[in-house]
């Protein structure tokens, strides 16, 4: 089970909240509660790897075609590797981007990503608030390696109408909140869809060449979200909520024909693709406060994510007056449909806040593939079926925050039970994290801990695309495993400055690489003998500094890292990651010129990606030119840096509502940094590297209106 | 038809097209060259091919190749044999080794040249492929051979094989007067190979790999193939080569001259390692953008580049052509 969105101490705050009178719960009492888990708790500084945003934090900043993207500002933060340019890559302390646990109100998602990773699937409008662990993970969480993506959605408000309305470049969005009975009732609705298929479709139908094929096609992205929120009691909470990010992309050209055989045949031929992935979830959750000592939090949950490509062809051949008609028929597909329970028990006693909980996960995984060729009355299959594996996972955590002074330390342990088939696995997670305020100012931190993984991507091409699978952890293909030592210091130099400082020291065994490169489409039933298993070890520091005013907010998040792997079948020796990006700085600087106007500046830079070229070349008879290379990523392509400039004009209404212009300059400066290399020889035969660049200066806007 | 790398191409393509490109260096630091080496020593043979050439940094690519006072160490099973130069084809040199070689034995191949550091490698001669053959006439221009693999373990495990098939075409002269002796011209015949398998896709649509290829091996074509790990009880490959039939060439009062062609087949189990390496899967242009896992074949060549690898050979022997 993926995890549980449910803070552990949230069961205090819904008590504190749930006790509030009615007449003070507004729409912002979610932000309220939030408010007190920072209070009641350890501060998210005092943990090694937390990171705490809200929905200002979202939106504050550059918005890559107008449209604010919660990865992007994860991108930004130290001990993040953003990957290749655009991509929704999120590469946290050397992981291989497929091992971070997304969570959306407790319910994990396998697919995040919309537009091959152009953007994630998290609609800001309705994000309350984010929590990204990098480290120091509680016991609630497992599942994944990396990091833990936590985003809780924000509840309608009980006491009034209201909502948003954005248009950018690509997409539009539109959110409405409000209650359905006062006080005990309230509905959170948003959606989002792109633009995008509005513009191709009829410039796709003006393309109509000189044989009259018809061209269609369009792609289009759509989120929506659904949150609706019951407060029976004074200490219950019950919460429904459905979610829906799916992408869908369509292409044909046919062409109708009219041919003289025989007979008159009336046929057509050309071709047609679909692709469409996404992911559903729907949840239940109910909290409970016994007391302001003790609470009770469930979650039931269904998530589906699914990818779905199909393809067809079909071509005519008249010959001896004799129409012979050809199809090629392929479709693959995949998905993981997952259902689970998990439900959380909190108190606190004098010194100790205990948690305890259980998790349980049912999941289906069902991948297939299927070609059919026909020639004439010909036809051959070459069907790799579907195949379905099917997978439980059970778990207990318990954890106990013992708070003694200035010392804190909490000791956790998860016990994963994972059952697949003949396959078992248990998998004991010790979790240790501690903390010391050595001043009112200086807080000493470090955790340990050990995170398993049992559901792995199969993907051999570094691109988001839907061709890419979630498979289970079998008897062939063993969970991963890791275990990270961190350790840093947050200090508050002035009312102004704060400081964090840190290092880490992270090791993954059974580390998975898909090693069908020939393939996007592996055969299903031969998935597992494609991975290949390795060791990953990653070390560095992390610097962040922030200086906060009431005008001006600046920050800088610096990294220094290492992120090897060792993997026999690549390599005898340990090698440098692809995204083994030495040092990563990010200066963010936002001012408000008046209370109307604010402008934001980010400077991104970071070690060029690495990628794999010949060292050496020999000519061989009777092959030519054959490449040689002494080791993976040996090469360091150019560094990349970009500026984002964004500025908002706010205007409030008579009435109380407020329109917020945004325009952005996405790489103000027009840096054209590398995403691709390839290797070629120039005019004198000289081997040369090309490399190519995509992203020229973007700039964009957006207007908002919240009402 | 979707096949995944043109269509990944494809959309690399149009990402180039709408990018801006930028030459640069090769990001490398050049620290020299390298020796490149193959050896493909198997039993049954007197005769093993070594060959060796320069690799050159690509950094310098295009500089000259040309290798000098070269030696090369030849042992099986830690016995020293003397490898003698053979000819150089292209930048490649090749040496030659008498020596027999049985299942079982290791062999080690060194070498050097000047500018260049040395090289070793080891190899060991594996099991022979359990692999029958049987041959037709398919049809008047085609010689059919079928090779099975008989596999029941299912264990998953591929194996890896290869197919060797040379043909010699003997002129023989005879002559009505017996006072002169009969004269036979003997040349090699290399084949070009068709090959499919009936049971396995080979397969290009599902694995976007061929799974039955051909590549040079000692100067000749070889077949390469791998079974699916035992699942098929009954691997079948059917390679294909041009049928001759024998004849008379010329009938006259003087001589006459029958050309009769004769066929060897070997075939040979070839190593995991050595499959991979001669029949890499790597996409080079993905693998340079950087979109696609390193899986590299280094070879096993320590100090420089190449492959020593023992092959387990069954030859059929030299078989009589079959009559139409």
């Amino acid at each position: 089970m993926k995890g549980c969105h449910i803070h552990w101490i949230s069961s205090l705050v819904a008590f504190l909240c749930l006790n509030l009178p009615a007449a003070s719960r507004g729409m912002e009492a979610a932000d309220t509660l939030e408010q007190a888990v920072i209070s009641t708790a350890r501060s998210p500084q005092a943990y090694t790897g937390l990171k705490r945003l809200d929905r200002d934090d979202l939106l504050t900043g550059t918005a890559l075609l107008g449209t604010p993207d919660l990865i992007k500002v994860l991108q930004n933060l130290s001990g993040v590797a953003s990957g290749m340019e655009l991509m929704s890559g999120l590469y946290v302390r050397g992981g291989d981007g497929s091992d971070n646990l997304f969570l959306l109100d407790g319910v994990p998602l396998f697919q995040v990503s919309h537009l091959a990773g152009l953007f994630s699937s998290f609609n800001t409008d309705v994000i309350r608030s984010v929590d990204f662990y990098k480290s120091g993970f509680p016991s609630r969480f497992g599942g994944k390696l990396s990091s833990v993506v936590d985003v809780t959605t924000k509840d309608g408000s009980m006491e009034k109408f209201g909502g948003t309305f954005s248009i950018g470049l690509l997409d539009g969005r539109l959110a409405l909140n409000g209650p359905i009975i006062r006080d005990k009732l309230s509905y959170d609705v948003a959606i989002r869809r792109s633009w995008l298929d509005a513009i191709m479709s009829p410039l796709l139908a003006l393309d109509k060449s000189e044989d009259g094929a018809k061209t269609r096609g369009g792609y289009a992205l759509f989120d929506s979200n659904v949150n609706i929120t019951y407060i029976p009691g004074s200490n219950d909470k019950i919460n429904f909520r459905f979610f829906a990010g799916t992408d869908n992309f369509k292409y044909s050209k046919i062409t109708e024909e009219k041919l003289y055989g025989k007979e008159i045949y009336y046929t057509d031929e050309g071709n047609r693709m679909g692709l469409s992935w996404g992911n559903l979830a729907a949840s239940a959750s109910w909290k409970h406060v016994f007391s302001r000592r003790s609470s009770l939090s469930a979650i039931l949950y269904y998530t589906r994510g699914y990818s779905d490509i199909s393809d067809w062809q079909k071509s005519n051949n008249l010959q001896n007056d004799v129409l012979t008609t050809m199809t090629y028929t392929e479709r693959a597909s995949g998905s993981v449909d997952a259902a689970g329970f998990k439900g959380l028990f909190s108190f606190s006693s004098g010194h100790h806040n205990i948690s305890a909980g259980a998790e349980y996960q049912s999941a289906w995984y069902m991948p297939s593939r299927s070609l059919e060729k026909t020639t004439g009355e010909t036809v051959l299959n070459s069907d790799s079926g579907t195949i379905m594996y099917r997978t439980d996972e059970a778990s207990v955590f318990v954890e106990d925050e013992m708070v003694y002074g200035p010392f804190s330390f909490t000791a956790g342990v998860r016990l994963d039970g994972y059952f697949s088939g003949d396959a078992v696995y248990i998998r004991p997670q010790p979790r240790v994290s501690t903390s010391f305020d050595i001043t009112e100012n200086i807080i000493a931190k470090a955790s340990y801990e050990l995170m398993s993984q049992y559901s792995h991507l199969l993907s051999s091409i570094y691109l988001d695309l839907p061709t890419n699978l979630w498979m289970p952890s079998t008897s062939v293909v063993k969970p991963s495993d890791s275990q990270q030592a961190a350790a840093g210091v947050f200090a508050r130099i002035s009312r102004n400055w704060h400081l964090d400082v840190g290092g880490y020291y992270r090791t993954v065994s059974n580390c998975l690489i898909y090693s069908g490169s020939g393939s996007i489409f592996p055969p299903v039933d031969m998935w597992e003998d494609g991975f290949v298993s390795g060791l990953a070890r990653s070390y560095g520091a992390e610097l962040e500094a922030r200086y906060l005013s009431e005008k001006f907010l600046g920050s800088l998040a610096y990294t220094l890292s290492w992120s090897e792997r060792k993997f026999d079948r690549l390599h005898d020796t340990w090698f440098r990651d692809r995204f083994d990006n030495r040092h990563k700085l990010t200066l963010s600087a936002s001012y408000r010129i008046t209370d109307n106007i604010d402008i934001n500046a980010t400077w991104n830079y970071h070690s060029g990606n690495r990628v794999t070229i010949p060292e050496h070349i020999v000519t061989l008879e009777g092959i030519g030119r054959k490449y040689l290379f002494s080791g993976p990523y040996n090469a360091k392509m150019p560094d990349y840096h970009r500026l984002d400039l964004s500025c908002n004009f706010h205007r409030k209404t008579k009435r109380g509502n407020e329109s917020i212009w945004n325009i952005s300059i996405y790489n103000a400066y027009c840096r054209m940094n590398p995403i691709l290399m390839r290797v070629s020889f120039n005019p004198e035969s000289e081997p040369v590297a090309i490399v190519y660049s995509l992203v020229p200066i973007i700039p964009s806007f957006s207007y908002t209106f919240k009402f | 038809m979707m096949k995944a790398i043109p269509f990944i191409i494809a959309t690399m393509s149009i990402v180039l097209l709408a990018s801006c490109e930028k030459e640069i260096g090769l990001p490398l630091k050049s620290d020299g060259g390298r020796l490149y080496l193959e050896c493909f020593p198997s039993n049954g043979h007197d005769t093993t091919y070594i060959s060796l050439a320069a690799a050159l940094p690509a950094t310098e690519y295009g500089a000259s190749a040309e290798l000098s006072n070269i030696s090369i160490d030849f042992k099986v099973n830690g016995v020293p044999a003397i490898p003698e130069f053979h000819s150089k084809t292209g930048d490649v040199y090749n040496y030659i080794v008498e020596v027999p070689l049985e299942t079982g034995d290791e062999v080690s191949v060194a070498a050097g040249a000047d500018g260049y550091p040395s090289v070793t490698s080891v190899s060991y001669i594996p099991e022979g492929a359990d692999i029958e053959m049987t041959r037709e006439i398919y049809n008047y221009g085609t010689l059919r051979h079928r090779f099975t693999v008989h596999r029941e373990d299912n264990s998953g495990e591929k194996r890896y094989y290869g197919i060797v098939i040379i043909g010699e075409r003997r002129m023989e002269t005879t002559y009505p007067d017996p006072e002169k002796e009969p004269e036979t011209e003997i040349s090699r015949i290399t084949f070009k190979y068709k090959l499919y398998s009936p049971v396995q896709p080979s397969d290009a649509e599902v694995l976007d790999y061929e799974t039955i290829v051909t590549c040079p091996v000692n100067g000749t074509d070889m077949v390469l193939f791998e079974d699916d790990g035992g699942k098929t009880p009954d691997m079948e490959v059917i390679v294909d080569i041009p049928y001759d039939r024998d004849k008379y060439w010329e009938i006259g009062p003087e001589k006459n001259v029958f050309r009769r062609t004769l066929y060897l087949v070997k075939m040979f189990s070839v190593t995991p390692h050595a499959y991979d390496y001669l029949n890499p899967k790597i996409n080079e242009s993905l693998l340079f953008a950087g979109l696609v896992p390193p899986f590299i074949s280094y070879g096993n060549v320590d100090g420089g580049y190449g492959l020593n690898a023992g092959m387990g050979c069954i030859s059929s022997g030299w078989m009589e052509n079959l009559v139409l």
